[in-house]
């Protein structure tokens, strides 16, 4: 069984800005602390720039820990490990390079470590500064106390939490192919009109007949009609407090931008004024600054602000149609040419993106296109509700397993 | 051609930096005079010697019946005579204006009167290229002979050798030309236009044999891009014979300068086009102009029965249409004219400028109209076109292209377009133009007849009349877009079960089993 774990003074095993040589006037990729968000272990955006002599650098396998307020409080700390084989990064100032030393600490263990509750209050008490430029010194972690498991025991905890944020990482990154397999389908369908005929063959390259319309050539029984006749703009307005106790809060700066899949939420207690509420599977599209392009589905009932539309398909097997219909960038550029105001223009519905003429497929293949996207996008709703409950699981675990309170080995 | 390119302009830009650090408090426009004169002298030293060094050979060489010859004292004669200079198209250069003199005493603290003396020296020695036109401002300059010695040595230190080489010393000229054009913002676009507007002008309009003229000629740009072009087709510099006015005195003397470092023979004229037209019977098989934009106040009222208004008299207010007319008015019956100006000029419904425009489009002049994206020019961040106007036409329809979304941005305000986008424009002119190939492209160029012009009103923006890109095409066909995605998921769902199969296993190990 486990040997025993000691006391040490984390500067003494853990490397802080290891020295990584850059020549300067060199471009590296570069990390600023835009692309790290809070108790997100993957940088999601990795630039390139020229080296001048100042930044943090670090290499596969370095923990980022930011360590300026208010990134520090909310959580910001990455792991690399994006960076091509033997090759060096440099960042922001704002962060301090955590790395393993040989044979005393495992990497990954380094950066649970930096992201347990016990290193990080530590580190917000010890900031020093003027108020709102406070920063943590690097020189407090040879203060610090902490208790080091052996190394493979080390790896052993390191290896359980990793699967989770494996997982997590794995759960995006499928939502955004099988998004890009829905509007690669939803193109070569309604755009190109390659929609299955009887026989199952491609309507346009099969000789599919075509009929003149304002909008062009469309399809033999297609419509053109206006947006508000296939879609309603629900505004179901609530009161903060009670009534939306215990449901997700959406407002527009969490939708994400070009992505169909939420990937955080709010709860109700920070929901304040303009309430309105939505139901699972409506579509919720960013109105402010439309041009952000945020439309997201909505995964279950909950509450945004009258700065999202929401809207919902009159038949329900128009979902997937609508959705990615809504998505399309012509649709949002529409929207964005009938928004009102200048410096934080507002789309607007009736007499506004309402009135867009689309040529409307039949019911038929509306009907099948929803048969066989409905899953896809049900899949991408439960991966992120997945990637919620292993987030909670990996965070409930995380200071059980550093401290040492349950053991592995 | 690429790697040799960017190796003289790595080295021009380190040369820059080291000669803008000297500049100390001066003015860039000031400080422009300072480094160029210095680069023309070099240039011309250089020159000179290595045509030395070939009559030093000649002279040795007894094989040569013509040099050859046995006693020292001829010898000498031969070396300095100025003929022998002249045959070669290398400026004479007595032996106080060369720059290893010069450099020899860069430490003296008159050296500023030195260089003066220098310029004056060769001034006198070709008055036919270069009265008047080189800068005599080292005495006065505000530069301490400290400072002066130390860009004496650095512009010395420009060396490459052999004769073939000595466009390295043009190419810098050029670039420096070019970063004090930027330095000097909105005043430096006087004298410059950027390298990539300028090498599409050429290419589309090819000025392979005859007169070329640039009636505000800048520093020359046109000609020397226009000489490249000749060159690269197989030509020789004497194929093309070119003439220039421009207005301003300082500008005029770089112009002379930059021409000469190239060798290139030149009638360029100081004075103002509109007012004291140095070419009046000049009439020209190519136009190339960069005008300045929508210039005001250009004298319509002195000139207001002058022969070139033959559309109609341009108001005062903006000197484009003039500008226009003028080219028409100098070009030769089977002539061609491109030319840079600001996007109003295609749709101005200023009631004179509307009526030229229609009358001219009327006549069947205009070829072809280029929209250009923006952020291309030093002066300005506005979007400009391109006219080509032709004489003699066989077709009554014009080519409009819409570059508007071409071009990379080089630093944060400036955009050029690359050789890659140069061809294809000039290429879907040349293919319009020769009936083979070409083909009408939804956003990016259409061939319009004359009563569609007129309907629309006659606007010449390009933008009117290619329409709108189709929706974005990407390029990968469906069913191939289709299999790379469906092959990504399944991979992803297998890496799914066995990711879920660890956290499963993690989770029983640690007592919280199904």
């Amino acid at each position: 069984m486990g040997s025993e774990w000691k006391e040490v003074i984390f500067s003494e095993v853990i490397e802080i800005n290891p020295n990584r040589e850059l020549s300067k006037g060199q471009e590296y990729p570069f990390i600023d602390m835009q692309a790290v968000e809070p108790y997100t272990r993957k940088v999601s955006n990795i630039k390139f720039r020229k080296y001048n002599g100042s930044g943090s650098k670090f290499k596969n396998g370095d923990t980022l820990f930011a360590r300026i307020t208010p990134c520090l409080e909310n959580g910001k700390t990455a792991y690399v490990k994006e960076l091509k084989n033997g090759e060096k990064g440099f960042g922001s100032t704002e962060f301090l390079v955590f790395s393993g030393k040989e044979g005393v600490t495992d990497n990954l263990f380094v950066y649970y470590l930096s992201r347990s509750p016990e290193i990080r209050e530590y580190a917000v008490k010890n900031m020093i500064g003027t108020s709102g430029r406070q920063r943590v010194d690097k020189s407090c972690f040879n203060e610090l106390r902490i208790k080091l498991p052996p190394l493979p025991e080390q790896q052993k905890i390191a290896s359980i939490l990793s699967a989770f944020d494996d997982k997590i990482e794995l759960n995006n990154e499928m939502n955004k192919t099988l998004e890009e397999i829905a509007q690669a389908i939803f193109k070569h369908w309604f755009i190109d009109f390659e929609f299955p005929n009887e026989n199952g063959e491609p309507y346009k390259s099969s000789g599919g007949e075509f009929v003149d319309s304002e909008l062009g050539p469309i399809p033999k029984g297609w419509k053109v009609v206006k947006l508000r006749e296939i879609l309603d703009n629900i505004c179901d307005s609530v009161k903060p407090g009670k009534e939306i106790e215990g449901l997700p809060y959406v407002p527009i700066d969490i939708v994400e931008r070009k992505s169909i899949a939420l990937k955080q939420f709010k709860s109700w207690e920070e929901a304040k004024s303009s309430l309105i509420k939505f139901k699972k599977d409506d579509i919720l599209l960013g109105a402010m600054r439309v041009y952000f392009h945020k439309v997201s589905i909505a995964p279950c009932e909950g509450v945004t602000r009258k700065t999202c539309f929401v809207l919902r398909p009159k038949k329900r097997f128009d979902l997937s149609y609508t959705l990615l219909l809504i998505f399309q960038d012509d649709t949002i550029k529409f929207a964005d040419a009938h928004s009102k105001g200048t410096t934080m223009p507002y789309a607007v519905w009736d007499n506004g993106l309402a009135e867009m003429k689309i040529a409307l497929p039949t019911e038929k293949i509306r009907q099948r296109f929803n048969e066989l996207l409905y899953p896809i996008i049900s899949k991408i709703r439960d991966c992120i509700f997945e990637n919620l409950t292993l987030s909670q699981l990996r965070d409930t675990l995380l200071p059980k397993l550093i401290s040492g309170e349950i053991r592995v080995m | 051609m690429g790697q040799n390119n960017d190796g003289v302009l790595n080295f021009a830009s380190t040369l820059w930096a080291a000669a803008d650090r000297l500049r100390n408090n001066m003015e860039p426009s000031e400080y422009k005079h300072i480094v160029l004169g210095l680069i023309f002298l070099k240039y011309i030293s250089d020159a000179f010697k290595f045509r030395q060094e070939e009559l030093e050979y000649l002279i040795k060489d007894p094989k040569n019946e013509e040099y050859y010859c046995g006693s020292e004292e001829e010898a000498q004669l031969i070396l300095e005579d100025k003929d022998e200079y002249m045959a070669a198209n290398v400026f004479y250069v007595p032996p106080e204006a060369r720059y290893e003199y010069i450099m020899a005493n860069a430490r003296r603290s008159d050296i500023g009167k030195l260089i003066d003396d220098a310029m004056d020296l060769i001034e006198k020695e070709n008055p036919k290229q270069l009265r008047g036109v080189l800068p005599k401002v080292y005495t006065k300059a505000p530069l301490d002979p400290h400072t002066l010695g130390e860009i004496v040595n650095l512009i010395g230190s420009i060396n490459f050798g052999k004769n073939e080489e000595l466009d390295v010393l043009g190419r810098v000229y050029e670039y420096f030309l070019s970063e004090f054009a930027r330095k000097e913002g909105k005043r430096g676009g006087e004298f410059f236009t950027p390298s990539s507007v300028v090498k599409l002008l050429v290419e589309m309009i090819q000025p392979l044999h005859g007169r070329v003229f640039d009636p505000c000629c800048g520093s020359g740009g046109m000609f020397v891009q226009s000489i490249r072009f000749v060159e690269a087709h197989a030509g020789k510099k004497g194929d093309i014979s070119i003439y220039g006015q421009e207005s301003n005195p300082t500008t005029y003397r770089l112009c002379k300068m930059n021409l000469a470092i190239r060798g290139i023979e030149a009638d360029i004229r100081l004075g103002n086009s509109f007012t004291d037209d140095q070419f009046k019977d000049l009439r020209a098989d190519y136009i190339l102009a960069n005008p300045p934009f929508n210039d005001s106040a250009w004298g319509a009222d002195r000139l207001a029965n002058d022969v070139r208004w033959k559309y109609g008299l341009p108001p005062d207010s903006n000197a484009n249409y003039a500008w226009i007319q003028h080219f028409i008015y100098h070009l030769a019956p089977k002539g061609v004219a491109g030319f840079v100006l600001a996007n109003g000029s295609m749709t101005t419904s200023n009631n004179a400028e509307y009526e030229i425009r229609k009358r001219i489009i009327e006549d069947n002049l205009v070829d072809c109209m280029v929209a250009l994206p923006p952020q291309l020019f030093y002066t300005t961040g506005i979007p400009a076109c391109l006219w080509f106007i032709r004489k003699g036409r066989e077709t009554k329809e014009t080519l409009f292209i819409d570059a508007r979304k071409m071009g990379v941005m080089v630093d944060r305000t400036h955009r050029e377009l690359t050789d890659e986008e140069i061809q294809k424009i000039a290429e879907t002119y040349h293919n319009w133009r020769n009936k083979s190939g070409y083909e009408d492209l939804k956003g990016f160029c259409a061939s319009v007849p004359m009563e569609v012009i007129a309907q629309n009103d006659y606007v010449l923006a390009p933008g009117r009349y290619v329409g709108v890109e189709d929706t974005q095409e990407d390029d990968i066909p469906f069913e191939e877009k289709m299999a790379e995605l469906t092959e990504k998921l399944y991979q992803q769902m297998k890496e799914a079960r066995r990711l879920d199969e660890i956290i499963k296993a993690n989770l029983e190990e640690l007592g919280y089993g199904e």
